[in-house]
């Protein structure tokens, strides 16, 4: 007898730690719309154009995902502008401040980039006054970094600590291989710029603020 | 031995009962989803030959679509699934093409991905964010060792019985017929649990992980104590990379003033290099990624493995890459097949089914282990 109630505290302490534990229960991979639209404050009006705009999106992952060539990398940059439009046609009808709020919460939700974005490799070209030929050499160097990132997931997947070892060692072989392309004075420029570029988690999701 | 089976079984039940029964409905997704589907994913087979990928791409572009990816089963008996990007306004979607007769039969519902986004998070980490996935790890290393102290306990101590443990007594009283299931059943299932139960930690921890990539030959996962042959590894693989990012950017230059090849010519030339019969998918070159990439899945192997072999052209039709699944060392086959490995997914339908009785056998080795307890007490 007094085994089964050893037996039974156990069973209840396991179960009171998986449901306190379970209070945030995100399913994985999907975006809980009911929790922003409730967060946004939505009239009916906004409610009806949101969810016709999360349909309309929704369908576009499912088209992204049709893919089933293995290209991650490719995939990944898909969802990314797919989620970019969802965010600039979602804020057409929302009032200026549900617009930020949900500008921050796709941004959230949305995987971030792994390399350079976009904006900021413009930024060095303007700021470096990269000729025609450094231009396609970042590009090419910073998706090298990227892919190199990505098709290490396997090794990788769900171990932060590993992702962010592999991100680092792959940063340091982007730079290194940068340091030939700049000039002296373009690469001490560069490295004060690329500073705030640091690993932001495994998906590149939680990039800096 | 059995003092340790006893309580680690115990305590590990709930989590083992939940990662089993979960994992052997989750096994069944994309066949569930495809019978969901039934109507736009299957067609009846005809004796005239499918419609080309061209002619296919012609019926899209008159109605105003134009394709992004195409996926080409084998089976004469499967739809073709077509990624589009509408011409007026680039929207992106999907839907089912009859391969026949080139009607549009629809898009997939996938309302049930929902359903099985949950049964895949209960089956990772119970629904708990942070530490759900470590109770399931520490719960999976258990099992591991109830798998190896059950077999030890199995045992037959004499040659003469080891008749009766293979077999179960149907019509003997409940409290035997449970002993036996739990025995017999736990002692057929062995070696595929063990193995599903590593591949499944293969996923959760980095440790198991290298562990198993080291003893296949490769290098282990990146850790800051990584040898200096590790780093070097990741080093030319970089430079390699580099190279054909150089590549790509070239040929985003070259593709504007070249007339794009068709993608008969594509299934022609894949078909050359890789002259066998198997579902094939296309992704068709993009503003960012300038190639034809080509996966079919090999099935041409003693054992029917679903194997995957890559290939990619350009938008002239010269092949600029050949990954084939044969020529990898085996670390990197595992890596590259590791998920269908756990799943069941890798031999097609007799694995799958394997895989289902032998993970509700899993499911049911804490319930009848607790019976087996209880009626001692």
């Amino acid at each position: 007898m007094k085994t089964i109630s050893n037996l039974a505290a156990v069973v209840i302490s396991i179960v009171t730690l998986l449901t306190s534990c379970g209070e945030e229960k995100k399913v994985r991979g999907r975006i809980d719309y009911d929790a922003i639209k409730t967060e946004l404050n939505l009239n009916e009006e906004q409610t009806i154009k949101f969810d016709a705009t999360v349909a309309k999106y929704e369908d576009m992952r499912e088209a992204i995902k049709a893919d089933e060539s293995g290209d991650r990398m490719a995939r990944m940059e898909k969802f990314r502008e797919v989620m970019k439009k969802q965010t600039e046609e979602t804020i057409t009808f929302l009032t200026k401040e549900q617009g930020a709020k949900f500008t921050e919460l796709s941004k959230k939700f949305s995987r971030g980039r792994s390399g350079y974005s976009d904006e900021f490799i413009a930024k060095l070209n303007t700021e470096l006054g990269l000729d025609s030929t450094q231009q396609v050499m970042l590009v090419a160097v910073n998706y090298a970094f990227e892919k190199s990132y990505v098709n290490a997931h396997d090794y990788y997947h769900g171990n932060p600590e590993a992702a962010k070892e592999y991100w680092n060692k792959f940063d340091v072989e982007r730079k290194k291989t940068l340091e030939k392309v700049f000039t002296d004075e373009q690469f001490i420029q560069f490295t004060k710029l690329a500073q705030e570029e640091l690993f932001a988690g495994e998906h590149g999701g939680e990039r800096k603020k | 031995m059995s003092v340790s089976h006893l309580w680690l079984g115990l305590l590990s039940s709930l989590v083992i009962t939940t990662v089993c029964l979960t994992g052997s409905i989750y096994t069944f997704k994309d066949k569930i989803i495809d019978v969901y589907n039934y109507n736009k994913v299957y067609v009846s087979k005809q004796a005239t030959p499918r419609l080309s990928c061209d002619s296919i791409s012609s019926i899209l572009y008159s109605k105003g679509y134009e394709i992004t990816s195409i996926t080409i089963p084998s089976a004469p008996d499967k739809s073709y699934k077509v990624g589009y990007s509408t011409l007026a306004s680039n929207k992106l979607g999907n839907f089912y093409i009859n391969p026949y007769s080139g009607v549009i039969l629809g898009t997939g519902d996938y309302s049930l991905d929902g359903f099985f986004d949950i049964i895949l998070n209960l089956h990772r980490s119970l629904l708990i964010s942070g530490i759900g996935k470590d109770i399931v790890g520490i719960s999976i290393l258990m099992f591991v060792f109830m798998l190896i102290s059950g077999l030890v306990l199995w045992w037959p101590k004499k040659w003469k019985a080891l008749k009766n443990s293979l077999k179960i007594k149907w019509k003997a009283r409940f409290y035997r017929l449970n002993y036996d299931l739990h025995n017999t059943l736990g002692f057929y299932s062995f070696l595929v649990l063990l193995f599903i139960a590593i591949t499944g930690l293969y996923v959760s921890y980095g440790w198991v992980k290298s562990g198993l990539i080291v003893a296949m030959g490769g290098q282990p996962v990146l850790t800051k104590e990584t040898s200096k042959e590790a780093q070097e590894e990741i080093t030319s693989s970089f430079d390699d990379m580099l190279k054909e990012m150089l590549a790509v950017e070239a040929e985003k230059e070259n593709r504007k003033n070249t007339a794009q090849v068709s993608l008969n010519k594509i299934m022609q030339l894949t078909n050359q290099k890789l002259p066998y019969s198997a579902i094939t998918f296309i992704a068709l070159p993009t503003e960012k990624t300038p190639y034809f990439i080509v996966k079919k899945i090999n099935r041409e192997n003693w054992l029917g493995a679903l194997l995957p072999d890559i290939i990619q052209f350009n938008t002239k039709g010269e092949l600029k890459k050949l990954e084939l699944f044969s020529d990898k060392p085996l670390n990197k086959q595992f890596v590259a097949i590791s998920l269908p490995l756990h799943t069941g997914e890798i031999l097609g339908w007799p694995s799958l089914i394997l895989y289902f009785i032998v993970s509700l056998v899993g499911c049911s080795l804490p319930i009848t282990g607790f019976i087996i307890w209880w009626k001692k007490q």
